[in-house]
């Protein structure tokens, strides 16, 4: 099992893989990030229409925003860590080195933990300087000097190490790569967040959708970016429950996967 | 010892691999042969635990490959050479897989230099020609030093120059005890590699004999073309050959050039021409495949190595290109 875990993360990070999804994310997260402290700054500014401004809670959501956006990062390294195995057919000299495939899906759901982890930690960093130093000039409190804040940034980190597991979740249930990016692409940036703005233009509320993926993600965190513009979106569930229902979601993928498409004939 | 013991695999409605059942033995090379479709890559995968058998076994030393401790270890094998990342280099390809197969780092720059890809190791596969990228399966599959060897069309894509080399590689390996099997289309690709012919077509067993007693399946014939034909239909078939019309005569089975001969010097007919014959061994392989019962369809999955003279030239482009690569 050891092997195992040493050579899928070789894998991941023997390609210019990882990499490139950490700069694209660095990139869209500092632009994502830059807009958002802005606007709330300007806010801020003119005095209008702030969430509850006092104690660095208006820092601590634009702090959030790496895990509000940036998530998807972290769940594309996961799930290309499968499908580009059966992409390039390196499935073949994998499942040759190690026939028994139960293993290899553990380690590379394993695997995936500390790479998703050091995404985390990069974007996070990336959102929480640059909201820090927004506010700082602006000669508001940056709330580093509160637990709260810090546990949000430990939190945020670890929502996005749970999203590499979703990811990789998915790439087992989904060997086809453009399938399984187009699908996580589309649930996460497209049907989700249209999903929950249902409640806010109706009026009408369903305790479910607390339970989506990134709904799930912004619990444990414990601040979401959406309720600074649509207030009535922020996460409601706990944040222990949250991480137990996100690693849910990519466990519930890995065995639905591991007993379906991964066992099939590998042609 | 490789055992194979009634496998049969289906797709469908078709039977890919039929009841398939031969063994392979070290310290020998083993040639795998048949056309195209005929279930040879169907059952190495299989061989691999890559796909499921719908029956039968195959196992190594009495073990099915999943029960193997540490298969890389015991068993190496190269199926495609596609099976690469194209944007990882050659080393760490290998160094990927050190781990699980369970050997030390070092042994992959090894393999490397073993099939001559030690000064483009670093590169990244997805410029590396057909000839080099079979080189690197054929390092994969020696990785963990294995017993057993299995290589799917390992001359795929190499120049005869690489042809050469793989065939005193495979030697070696053999003589070194190890038992080791490779698949091909042509017999005369792998002619002079092997020990052993193991043939099927449509996933059924044709022949699993010494490439000597193959030869020994010939059935030696006589050319003759006589002056009238008529007379020596008459006398053929009171004598009871076996008669071919050719172009310029007659294929005679059933008398050697000597007494063909001198039966019709006794009976007073003229020969033009009078020679013994023997058919390539290629064309006694292409018999024995071609005369296997068939199945209504044969289509199958490894028809992905196409066989059509297309392919053929765009083979030896990519041997060419494969020259000027590897060269210094």
């Amino acid at each position: 099992m050891i092997g195992s875990l040493r050579s899928e993360w070789r894998k991941t990070v023997s390609t210019r893989l990882w990499w490139t999804l950490a700069a694209a994310g660095y990139l869209g997260l500092t632009t994502a990030g830059l807009a958002a402290t802005f606007r709330l700054g300007g806010q801020s500014l003119t005095g209008g229409g702030l969430p509850d401004v006092a104690n660095g809670d208006l820092a601590r959501l634009t702090y959030a925003v790496g895990p509000s956006l940036g998530y998807v990062f972290p769940a594309i390294l996961g799930a290309l860590t499968v499908t580009t195995e059966f992409r390039h057919q390196t499935i073949t000299p994998t499942l040759l080195a190690e026939p028994r495939r139960a293993r290899v899906l553990i380690a590379k759901l394993i695997t995936v933990l500390p790479l998703s982890g050091a995404f985390g930690v990069l974007l996070t960093v990336v959102g929480v300087g640059l909201g820090a130093a927004t506010w700082a000039l602006l000669g508001q409190p940056t709330g580093l000097d509160q637990a709260a804040t810090w546990s949000l940034i430990g939190r945020s980190v670890v929502a996005f190490a749970l999203w590499g597991v979703f990811g990789v979740g998915l790439g087992l249930l989904i060997h086809n790569q453009v399938g399984a990016i187009v699908t996580l692409l589309g649930f996460t940036q497209l049907l989700e967040p249209v999903v929950r703005l249902v409640p806010v233009l109706s009026g009408h509320s369903w305790a479910g959708l607390d339970f989506l993926p990134g709904a799930l993600s912004e619990a444990i965190t414990g601040a979401s970016l959406y309720s600074g513009f649509a207030p009535g979106v922020g996460p409601t569930l706990d944040w222990p429950l949250a991480t137990v229902c996100l690693i849910g979601y990519g466990l519930v993928f890995a065995i639905v996967g591991g007993c379906t498409s991964w066992r099939r004939d590998v042609t | 010892m490789l055992r194979i013991d009634h496998l049969t695999k289906r797709f469908g409605a078709l039977k890919a691999v039929d009841d398939l059942s031969f063994s392979v033995r070290p310290g020998r090379v083993t040639g795998f042969l048949g056309p195209n479709g005929a279930g040879k890559t169907t059952t190495l995968r299989i061989a691999l635990g890559l796909v499921q058998a719908n029956a039968g076994s195959v196992t190594f030393d009495g073990q099915p490959y999943r029960r193997l401790v540490r298969p890389g270890r015991q068993v190496g094998a190269s199926l495609e050479a596609s099976s690469f990342h194209p944007g990882r280099s050659a080393l760490d390809h290998l160094r990927d897989l050190a781990p699980v197969v369970g050997v030390p780092d070092r042994r992959c720059a090894q393999v490397l230099e073993l099939v001559g890809l030690e000064t483009v190791a670093g590169r990244r596969v997805g410029q590396y020609s057909l000839g080099m990228r079979g080189r690197l399966a054929l390092a994969g599959a020696l990785l963990g030093d294995p017993a057993t060897l299995l290589l799917d069309e390992p001359t795929n894509g190499l120049d005869p120059e690489g042809i050469a080399w793989m065939r005193g590689l495979l030697r070696d390996l053999a003589r070194q005890g190890r038992t080791v099997l490779i698949s091909s289309h042509l017999l005369s690709e792998v002619q002079q590699s092997v020990d052993d012919v193991v043939i099927i077509a449509h996933g059924r067993l044709v022949q699993a004999i010494p490439l000597a007693q193959l030869a020994a399946l010939d059935r030696p014939h006589t050319l003759v073309e006589p002056a009238r034909p008529e007379p020596f239909k008459e006398l053929a078939r009171d004598l009871g050959w076996g008669l071919r019309e050719t172009p310029e005569g007659f294929e005679v089975t059933g008398a050697t050039a000597a007494e063909l001969g001198h039966t019709c010097f006794i009976a007073g007919l003229e020969l033009h021409q009078l020679a013994s014959s023997r058919p390539a061994l290629e064309a006694t392989f292409l018999a024995l495949t071609e005369g296997a019962p068939t199945q209504s369809d044969s289509t199958q999955s490894d028809s992905t190595h196409s066989e059509s003279p297309q392919s053929d030239q765009s083979q030896s482009d990519q041997t060419q290109s494969d020259l000027r690569q590897v060269g210094p």
